[in-house]
């Protein structure tokens, strides 16, 4: 598995820009002080921790971007197409359920993708992320379609492998 | 105007929450086995507390920041927790419904004596 680590020092600014960005957020009735304070503590806490909040640094702030313009809206549909499916199934008097455990492979190398790809696949429609072991994920689906490890995949995976592959590149 | 509009939506955004999140436990009351029933309570949950969330933040002045925090803390914790329920009780021996019909994780070997870890 890759797993590439930036500069110290970029990691500890984007530490200091997550935390004080959360600062600012919790305490949102906005006032001057408390930003005072904020950036304070940020520092501080980002000297403590930066290490474990992140390895790629800076470029994380590109991720975000892509997060919340690229893969959120195509995230809600998806959390809502799942809940309208689940509701289907569970007032449907007879429970068309058919459930089976499939196996995936997927491309993406980085264990931080490896997470956001099974928790996406948790909340779209049908599936839940098992279990994973190198490259492949055992996942969990209500109603079985493919069960051959690339039709799977492509249908589990496909929408959200694309996006998760520019975000990690 | 504005407020009379935001709750509205707030209304509405709450009143579907409370629908999904009264699937969720008609779910986990109705479905087979554990499985099922992580799938029905992970997803209905979710979008059922996210959405009431951010409605109530709509409705109630200046407590938006809070809940979009709130939302953003669910939806990045409640897969991760039922991700490790659905592996701890496969791994315990949990045996999944009848009907499961594929079931590729049963060809792996697992030593179920030791701590969990692969043969």
């Amino acid at each position: 598995m890759e797993r590439v680590e930036s500069s110290k020092i970029s990691r500890y600014f984007y530490a200091v820009l997550i935390y004080f960005f959360l600062w600012i957020v919790l305490t949102y009735p906005f006032s001057i002080q408390e930003w005072e304070a904020g950036a304070m503590i940020a520092f501080l806490g980002a000297l403590l921790t930066y290490k474990q909040l992140s390895v790629a640094g800076v470029k994380n702030i590109k991720r975000i971007g892509i997060l919340l313009f690229w893969y959120l809206p195509v995230f809600t549909w998806e959390m809502v197409k799942a809940n309208i499916h689940v509701a289907g199934l569970v007032l449907n008097p007879k429970m068309p359920i058919k459930p089976g455990i499939v196996k995936i492979k997927t491309n993406l190398k980085s264990p931080v993708a490896r997470v956001w790809l099974a928790n996406s696949i948790t909340l779209t429609p049908g599936t839940l992320s098992l279990d994973i072991e190198g490259e492949y994920l055992y996942i969990h689906w209500i109603t079985v379609g493919s069960t051959d490890v690339e039709g799977a995949s492509r249908e589990i995976a496909g929408s959200f492998e694309k996006i998760l592959e520019a975000m990690f590149k | 105007m504005l407020n009379v509009v935001l709750g509205w939506l707030g209304t509405v955004l709450i009143s579907i929450g409370v629908f999904f999140l009264f699937l969720g436990a008609l779910g986990i009351f109705r479905l087979p086995d554990l499985f099922n029933r992580l799938q029905a309570g992970t997803k209905a949950t979710t979008l059922g507390v996210v959405s009431t969330s951010i409605g109530v933040g709509l409705l109630v002045k200046g407590w938006l920041p809070f809940s979009v925090a709130l939302a953003v803390f669910l939806l990045m914790t409640n897969p991760i927790s039922s991700h490790a329920v659905a592996r701890a009780s496969y791994r315990a021996g949990v045996k999944p419904y009848h009907g499961t019909s594929p079931d590729e994780c049963a060809k792996r070997n697992l030593d179920f004596s030791g701590e969990g870890e692969e043969k």
